[in-house]
């Protein structure tokens, strides 16, 4: 028991190391590639924009800026300890509804829609950060999965027979 | 973090003691998804710490024979090592090349603008 509890714990230990060593800086730099591109795709659109000028396009140019360059600080915790501070900080919480209000009165679509992507990109961020979680739940991952080809499959047959009996031809 | 540190009286000795650390362990392990690994090491540690010290002197051995029975591992992680490295390099290179193509086209346009 104890033994196999220990090889658990090397094989675990092993994995991870892997992971937090070789996996997730390429995979966060593919991310930071990402934001790189984000990044010229506004400032292209501001230089076309009517509103360039928007002070809208300086907060999501700094923020795309900040989160390229801190992409291993968006954790758990972290979540957890600026919601906590933003509960104190209330000057700096009003600070972040202007800001949000700003981006949200911006009238080009292709800055909402990068907006939008930096948030995918952002969530993205803290799945690589804790990727190790999706190791336990990959079994409920992989049932949720089969149940859901097993009734994509099923339902289409049981669809199949139902119209074969729908469309029985009356006799007589 | 200025009103947390604000908050620390620079007079009182910093006590950390191994509920402190214990807690920032468990921080670290949720950060990096690796929790429950943690609490089942925790739960190693006590187990090992709990067995008499003449049968925990077998569990090494125990051990070091399981992997005496199962040679074929080392090369099934030898290869899948080599694999893994090889696939890595091939998706850093993909993504590098990408990114170094798309500032290019980038530059480009740029200049047939000009």
């Amino acid at each position: 028991m104890i033994a196999a509890l220990f090889i658990f714990l090397v094989v675990m230990a092993f994995l991870h190391f892997i992971y937090e060593g070789i996996i997730a800086p390429t995979l966060r730099m593919k991310l930071k590639y990402k934001m790189f591109a984000l990044r010229d795709r506004l400032a292209h659109r501001r230089e076309l924009s009517v509103n360039s000028d928007d002070p809208a396009f300086d907060i999501v140019a700094r923020s795309i800026n900040s989160v390229a360059g801190n992409l291993t600080r968006f954790t758990v915790t972290k979540i957890y300890s600026t919601r906590n501070l933003l509960r104190t900080e209330k000057g700096l919480a009003e600070e972040i509804r202007k800001r949000n209000q700003l981006i949200d009165r911006a009238t080009d679509p292709d800055l909402r829609e990068i907006v939008k992507l930096l948030d995918v990109y952002l969530f993205e961020a803290l799945l690589i950060n804790c990727a190790g979680f999706f190791f336990w739940l990959s079994p409920l991952i992989l049932v949720a999965y089969m149940r859901h080809r097993i009734i994509e499959v099923w339902s289409a047959r049981i669809k199949a027979m139902v119209r074969m009996i729908v469309f029985v031809p009356e006799r007589g | 973090m200025e009103e947390v540190r604000r908050d620390i009286d620079e007079k009182k000795p910093v006590r950390y003691g191994p509920w402190d650390m214990l807690r920032d362990v468990l921080s670290a392990a949720i950060d990096h998804g690796q929790f429950t690994t943690a609490i089942v090491g925790l739960v190693t540690i006590v187990f090992i710490l709990r067995i008499p010290a003449q049968e925990l002197a077998s569990i090494p051995k125990e051990i070091l024979d399981g992997f005496h029975e199962a040679p074929f591992l080392g090369y099934i992680l030898s290869v899948a090592i080599g694999a893994g490295w090889r696939i890595h390099v091939k998706t850093m290179l993909m993504s590098h090349d990408e990114e170094i193509r798309r500032r290019d086209d980038d530059i480009n346009n740029l200049k047939s603008k000009l």
